[in-house]
């Protein structure tokens, strides 16, 4: 029996595997939602399943967030021709297992998964007009073979301090290997100061890395236009506010700030661009 | 969901010592404690994924080694001619923020733990943990025990130490286990180590109370084990709660001493509950001024 009948078979359509994106709604500079925003209208995707609430989250009323209700929510989306899956939603609360396990279900029953990328940020001291990195850890030396930088430096040896837990991108990538889908977690530095406002470049490379190893194609000069009128928009507020200035300037000479300036910086960004994004 | 286990040995009416973290871990430190002193080896573990979140991940080199869960352990020996199972679990199974095992979570790993007792033909589970309790720090715990039925009784009363439990609850899966073992016919008992209630709000280890439930275990198992191994830790775990007694300011610290004659107070019978009631109940007030003033860096002690 040929590939593509045994896929009919299968009642899937015939297409190579599919690459699966999770991303997670509320994380770290919206980081997640961002990029898969971004890349649901580029690749043009729609719906593709969604995982039921009821067993994975505490309903003990809603939280309000920017003036509005905000309930859990996940969506699965699928791309053209299925190469591309995109999973966004909320962290679970119970039944993290169950619950990972059922991204990869749902996805499976949309196409064959070949591969999974999680997302996520980490908080950097680093200048906004400096260029984002992007850190990688595998699930398997397959994936590592396959999508791995080739810098030394960067292979990352690393354990989970005594006081915290694992990430669930982390339990993502394990949850994968158990179902042989080899799996890389992105994890690219942002500027603290960025965290309110989210960070348009750290999202435009990963989407570059993605049109890079995944072959996707996607036009990022919107992204362009938006990271352009983000660094304006700090400019001006550098140009208005001597203080942000300073810090800024500290921070592009590699200087720390303390941590009443930090929190400072963060007001004044959050404030002058929380109109302009 | 499940049991796996890697070796089976063939036991005779065995008996299962559970011992979970909690107050002080007087039950973990005492079930843990008696395995080392009776030499008790693994043979198979509870799958944690479906009770408990990871609690660390290990990359080498860029790559996903090890994603750690909770341990969740059976142990077994055969010891003096007689067969010893242990299950040790490094977490209970609980709800957000919540200290103590609750829900079907909980009810599941109760359940779990008793198919695998059941497999082995033990008929009778003992789990352990603290009793808060108005004692000074000085002194000897005693050893509270509830049974699951009445033909248990005689066994506590025995038991030099050991009291038993008139009333109250049970929290966690101390209790839990105990009341879904009853409801399957095994019978059990909890023995709970006194902890002094104004060390029970410290999150350190309390060895004192854990040697009284090993004591009590050991008796009533009719074993004998040595329990020498917790030597130096009682003597630093003493050495810690001195260092705290002293930042306690004075004026409070001459209101625990009081509790050196708690005892006396709790054992007078009937004339005494109002007098052990207002006794306590000062007790609980006392140790919210000791937090609070451990807090301020005890900045009013001598």
């Amino acid at each position: 029996m040929s590939e593509a009948r045994l896929q009919e078979e299968r009642g899937k359509a015939a297409v190579p595997a599919a690459a699966l994106v999770a991303g997670w709604r509320g994380d770290s500079a919206r980081l997640g939602a961002g990029v898969i925003e971004y890349l649901r209208g580029a690749l043009q995707c729609r719906e593709g399943g969604r995982i039921a609430l009821e067993p994975f989250f505490s309903f003990d009323g809603v939280n309000v967030e920017n003036h509005l209700i905000r309930f859990p929510e996940n969506r699965l989306y699928t791309g053209t021709g299925a190469r591309a899956l995109l999973f966004l939603g909320d962290p679970p609360h119970y039944q993290w297992y169950d619950y990972l396990n059922a991204i990869i279900d749902q996805a499976r029953q949309v196409a064959e998964v070949g591969v999974l990328f999680t997302l996520g940020c980490m908080f950097s001291l680093s200048f906004h007009k400096q260029p984002r990195e992007i850190l990688m850890v595998f699930n398997s030396e397959t994936a590592k073979k396959r999508f791995a930088s080739g810098r030394p430096e960067r292979s990352i040896d690393y354990q989970t301090p005594p006081d915290q837990k694992p990430t669930l991108n982390s339990y993502l990538l394990w949850v994968a290997r158990r179902n042989n889908i080899p799996g890389v977690s992105l994890w690219v530095p942002v500027p603290f100061y960025l965290a309110p406002v989210g960070d348009r470049y750290a999202e435009k490379m990963i989407i570059t890395f993605f049109n890079e190893k995944l072959d996707w194609r996607v036009d990022v000069s919107d992204l362009d236009r938006e990271v352009r009128g983000q660094h304006a928009a700090i400019d001006r507020l550098r140009g208005d506010n001597k203080e942000v200035d300073d810090y800024l300037t500290r921070l592009e000479c590699s200087r720390d700030l303390t941590e009443e300036e930090n929190l400072k910086l963060m007001k004044a960004v959050e404030e002058g661009l929380s109109g302009a994004n | 969901m499940g049991l796996r286990f890697h070796s089976a040995p063939r036991c005779d009416h065995p008996v299962m010592l559970v011992g979970w973290p909690g107050i002080g871990h007087v039950g973990i430190i005492a079930v843990d404690g008696l395995r080392k002193a009776v030499g008790a080896e693994p043979i198979g573990e509870i799958e944690p994924w479906d009770f408990f979140y990871p609690s660390k991940a290990i990359f080498k080199g860029g790559v996903l080694e090890e994603l750690a869960f909770p341990r969740n352990t059976f142990y077994y020996k055969r010891h003096e001619g007689r067969d010893l199972l242990f299950f040790i679990g490094d977490e209970q199974p609980s709800a957000e923020n919540k200290a103590y095992a609750e829900g079907i979570k909980a009810y599941k790993l109760a359940q779990l733990v008793l198919d695998a007792a059941a497999r082995f033909g033990c008929r009778r589970i003992y789990t352990s943990g603290a009793a808060v309790a108005a004692i000074h720090h000085s002194m000897i715990p005693q050893v509270w025990a509830v049974p699951t039925g009445p033909e248990l009784l005689d066994e506590v009363k025995r038991i030099p130490n050991a009291v038993l439990m008139n009333e109250g609850s049970i929290s966690g899966l101390n209790g839990l286990l105990l009341g879904v073992a009853k409801e399957r016919g095994f019978a059990g008992m909890c023995v709970m180590g006194e902890v002094p209630m104004y060390v029970a709000h410290f999150p350190l280890p309390y060895p004192r109370a854990s040697r009284s439930v090993m004591q009590f275990l050991i008796g009533a198992l009719g074993i004998t084990a040595d329990l020498g191994g917790l030597d130096q830790s009682i003597k630093e775990s003493d050495g810690q709660l001195e260092e705290i007694y002293k930042k306690i300011p004075a004026e409070m610290r001459a209101q625990l001493e009081k509790l050196r004659e708690g005892r006396e107070v709790r054992t007078q019978g009937e004339a005494a509950e109002t007098h052990e009631r207002e006794f306590m109940e000062g007790i609980g007030r006392l140790i919210e001024d000791i937090d609070k003033s451990l807090q301020d860096g005890g900045k009013r002690g001598e």
